[in-house]
């Protein structure tokens, strides 16, 4: 197993998103929400395959909901954020915390 | 409750087209939005969407499986010249020239196979060392069924490739013995040790190796 788990910025943001919705969080409203905290529209498509990633790498888990006729008879997934994946957010948060320090402000001259 | 009539291509496109374990979530999660009020053309595009980010994951994840195999197999003919040129080789045929049949027979093939199934499992070892640090490394069951599998396409897509190559005047024992190490038929037989070498891999990297479901509700 590898000893770093390395985030990509949608992978945050959905790990970020599914901690915030806790319980409420499948494919629809973590999508409605990234679309939200983006200002653009998210495709439930491409949420759905950073879900797969992530719960391939272990810092997600799943677990089957209700099925309901809206749904046609189908099932919802709820996720949650593992220990591992908490580990591995707090890990890219103590990167990027310290990449920002050397963020010059607006007008500042660069280096 | 709104008709799905309009979508009705979509959903079959979506249950069909789409891959992963969560297509059936997918699928419910997009119906009941359409159904709380969203357009047909926003459940197509999501459709669209879905289907357009499925092909190119799966692309993602076997493409170099893919490339790697079809690149090593291609090395195929030097791995045989080195072994025509070992002096166990020549030895095996020496035995197999004065061996009667059905022996001789039985001696033929396995001088063909072993050097085919050695061939792909070294190269199956040398794409494990090479992405351990990409991937999970696979359990000893997990490789023990991999090499299994690698086998049982090998011996197919061999005997599909003979069956093929037979009607065109080819015959099956004039190529096992005499003319099996002319590079047309290193060549072909590159096909078989490729679609072998790629079961393998595939099969050895499975991605639903670590998933963590559950079945029981945790919310709502």
């Amino acid at each position: 197993m590898r000893s770093h788990t390395y985030l990509g910025e949608f992978e945050l943001m959905v790990l970020l998103t599914i901690l915030r919705l806790g319980d409420e969080a499948y494919g629809v409203p973590l999508a409605r929400e990234l679309a939200i905290m983006r200002g653009s529209e998210v495709s439930v498509g491409s949420v759905y395959a950073t879900l797969d990633r992530l719960e391939i790498k272990g810092l997600i888990a799943s677990s089957l909901g209700e099925s309901t006729p809206e749904r046609g008879g189908r099932a919802k997934r709820y996720f949650r954020v593992t220990e591992q994946g908490l580990r591995a957010v707090h890990a890219t948060r103590k990167i990027l915390s310290k990449l920002w320090k050397s963020l010059p402000s607006p007008g500042e001259e660069l280096a | 409750m709104k008709p799905t009539g309009s979508v009705t291509l979509a959903t079959w496109m979506l249950e069909h087209l789409t891959f992963g374990p969560h297509r059936e979530a997918l699928a419910g999660d997009l119906l009941e939005e359409f159904r709380r009020g969203r357009s047909a053309s926003w459940y197509r595009r999501e459709v669209a969407s879905a289907i357009g980010i499925g092909v190119l994951t799966k692309f993602r994840h076997y493409g170099p499986h893919l490339i790697f195999s079809f690149a090593w197999s291609m090395l195929y003919p030097l791995w045989w010249l080195c072994i025509i040129k070992a002096p166990l080789t020549h030895t095996m045929l020496v035995l197999w020239t004065t061996t009667d049949w059905p022996l001789s027979t039985s001696l033929g093939v396995v001088g063909q196979i072993i050097p085919a199934i050695a061939f792909i499992w070294l190269g199956l070892f040398i794409y494990l060392t090479l992405r351990t640090e990409r991937t999970h490394k696979p359990s000893a069951l997990r490789l023990l069924a991999s090499l299994s599998i690698s086998l049982n396409v090998l011996l197919i897509a061999t005997m599909g490739l003979w069956s093929h190559i037979s009607p065109t005047g080819v015959h099956l024992s004039y190529i096992a013995r005499e003319n099996f190490s002319f590079h047309s038929h290193l060549i072909a037989i590159s096909l078989p040790l490729a679609l072998s070498l790629f079961s393998a891999i595939s099969s050895a990297l499975s991605p639903t190796q670590r998933r963590h479901h559950g079945t029981a509700s945790t919310a709502g």
